[in-house]
């Protein structure tokens, strides 16, 4: 390469001309970050989506191209004669060594540029996912420290402070004080939300401001404070205090509140509500054991009463021996008496057998003395033999005479 | 007070309670077991009560907190 005050003359190629050239574009601050008005003209639309044409004004043109990607979110009606802005970034087109502003961003003319740059800037963030609702974290039910970034002086901190000391002062408050407003406000906020990031002991974060002029919530547009909202790895909840716009801060806000004590209020809870289920849940513990104690008390009972059903009483099996004692009595009565009477059967009949009966009607008993037998045939007692003779009152010795 | 602070979080005491309620509720706890539950549970009221009630909001600015680059008032 060359400088331009060389006095060599040096004889480039076309390429290294282009090239050259193309660098310069890119390199140069501000042709690569700028916002052109013109009127649109030879204007069309290519299959693929991408949108050409030309922005001309009384002195010249300059052709445009707005890729598919961009020319999707572009709002503007682009058509011959539209008055538009384009911001972009000029390029050269190294085939035919054209120049043209390769576009991301259109919006009509006389939209004022700041109101151009802000909704540009939205439709980059929100392109980026900065605004997505899918990542909006929850905020935790029960914080224990509730970081604050806003000026330590004024109502809002005094405000913050005054609902949550009377909702839920079990949290601690960890105050990163910083200006609200002015350049300085610029570079500390994004400061206070990094540090607060970097202590994992912070559950939640507000971000507050109080009401005042339009123009103050200006940094709340500011890209490098709403990347810094974004990359807070805790809940963020913005409350910039104001009625009808929206800034970037709040898209890109986990939650957004109306005011700083609507924000205290949303970010812990109420401790009456709190006692109150408290209270709720030692009744249930109450009413749940008693009810089991009874439950159970019922289940003995039955189960004692069934058993008591199963089992004769203590009368019935009093009665039951009873009767069986007055039945065996009574059989054993009966028995006695039978056998008795059998017996005195029995006597009578021995009574009437008994030869000593026999012997009361006059008949002797005769036996031989020397044997003891008795004497039934005159042949067994011959002459000589000697007899005893049993009278029924004594006895008699006799001899058998020849 | 520190009562709060001494390791005993609300959300944790909170949620113990609840655990306990429940399971005295779902049933079919022996009766032992259903009386040592609703003794753990009503201590865990206590301690959340004492916890609402002695709470005192602090405030602590984060610059006092901690100094990872070493700037600032020492914690």
């Amino acid at each position: 390469m060359t400088t331009r005050a060389g006095t060599s003359i040096y004889i480039h190629s076309v390429g290294q001309l282009l090239t050259y050239l193309r660098e310069l574009m890119e390199t140069d601050a501000y042709l690569a970050d700028v916002w052109v008005s013109g009127e649109v003209a030879n204007f069309s639309r290519s299959q693929a989506g991408h949108v050409y044409f030309t922005l001309r004004d009384r002195v010249g043109g300059m052709r445009c191209v707005l890729f598919a990607r961009q020319a999707a979110m572009v709002r503007t009606a682009l058509e011959d004669g539209a008055h538009v802005m384009v911001h972009g970034r000029v390029a050269i087109y190294e085939a035919r060594g054209d120049l043209q502003l390769i576009a991301d961003f259109v919006r009509p003319e006389g939209v004022g540029v700041e109101q151009a740059r802000f909704e540009q800037l939205i439709a980059k963030l929100e392109a980026e996912g900065l605004f997505d609702t899918a990542r909006k974290r929850a905020l935790p039910r029960f914080p224990r420290r509730i970081g604050v970034v806003t000026s330590p002086h004024g109502a809002v901190l005094h405000d913050i402070c005054q609902v949550i000391e009377r909702r839920w002062p079990v949290a601690e408050l960890v105050l990163a004080a910083t200006p609200v407003q002015g350049e300085a406000a610029l570079a500390e906020i994004p400061d206070a939300l990094r540090r607060l990031g970097a202590d994992p002991s912070i559950d939640v974060v507000i971000v507050a401001r109080g009401g005042g002029a339009a123009e103050e919530l200006a940094i709340f547009n500011d890209e490098a404070l709403a990347r810094a909202l974004y990359a807070c790895p805790h809940p963020v909840i913005s409350a910039i205090g104001h009625e009808t716009d929206t800034t970037i801060a709040d898209l890109v806000a986990d939650v957004r509140a109306p005011t700083p004590s609507a924000a205290a209020e949303l970010v812990v809870p109420d401790r009456r509500d709190m006692l109150a289920a408290i209270e709720r849940a030692a009744l249930s513990l109450t009413t749940g054991v008693a009810g089991l104690a009874a439950h159970r008390g019922a289940e003995i009972e039955m189960r004692a009463q069934r058993l008591s059903q199963a089992l004769p009483s203590m009368t019935t099996l009093r009665a039951a021996i009873d009767r069986l004692d007055g039945a065996l009595r009574r059989t054993l009565i009966t028995r006695l008496a039978q056998t008795t009477a059998s017996v005195g059967a029995a006597e009578a009949r021995l009574a009437a057998l008994s030869p000593l009966a026999t012997l009361a009607r006059g008949y002797a008993i005769v036996q031989r003395e020397r044997d003891g037998a008795l004497v039934r045939a005159a042949a067994e007692a011959p002459a000589g033999e000697a007899l005893g003779i049993r009278l029924a009152g004594g006895t008699l010795r006799a001899e058998v005479t020849p | 007070m520190t009562k709060a602070k001494s390791g005993e979080h609300f959300e944790e005491l909170f949620e113990r309670l609840n655990g306990l309620v429940r399971r005295l509720e779902d049933g079919g706890l022996p009766l032992d077991d259903a009386i040592a539950t609703y003794e753990e549970g009503m201590t865990l009221v206590m301690r959340c009560r004492d916890v609402l009630t002695s709470a005192e909001l602090r405030i602590t600015r984060l610059h006092e907190q901690f100094a990872p680059d070493g700037e600032g008032g020492g914690s």
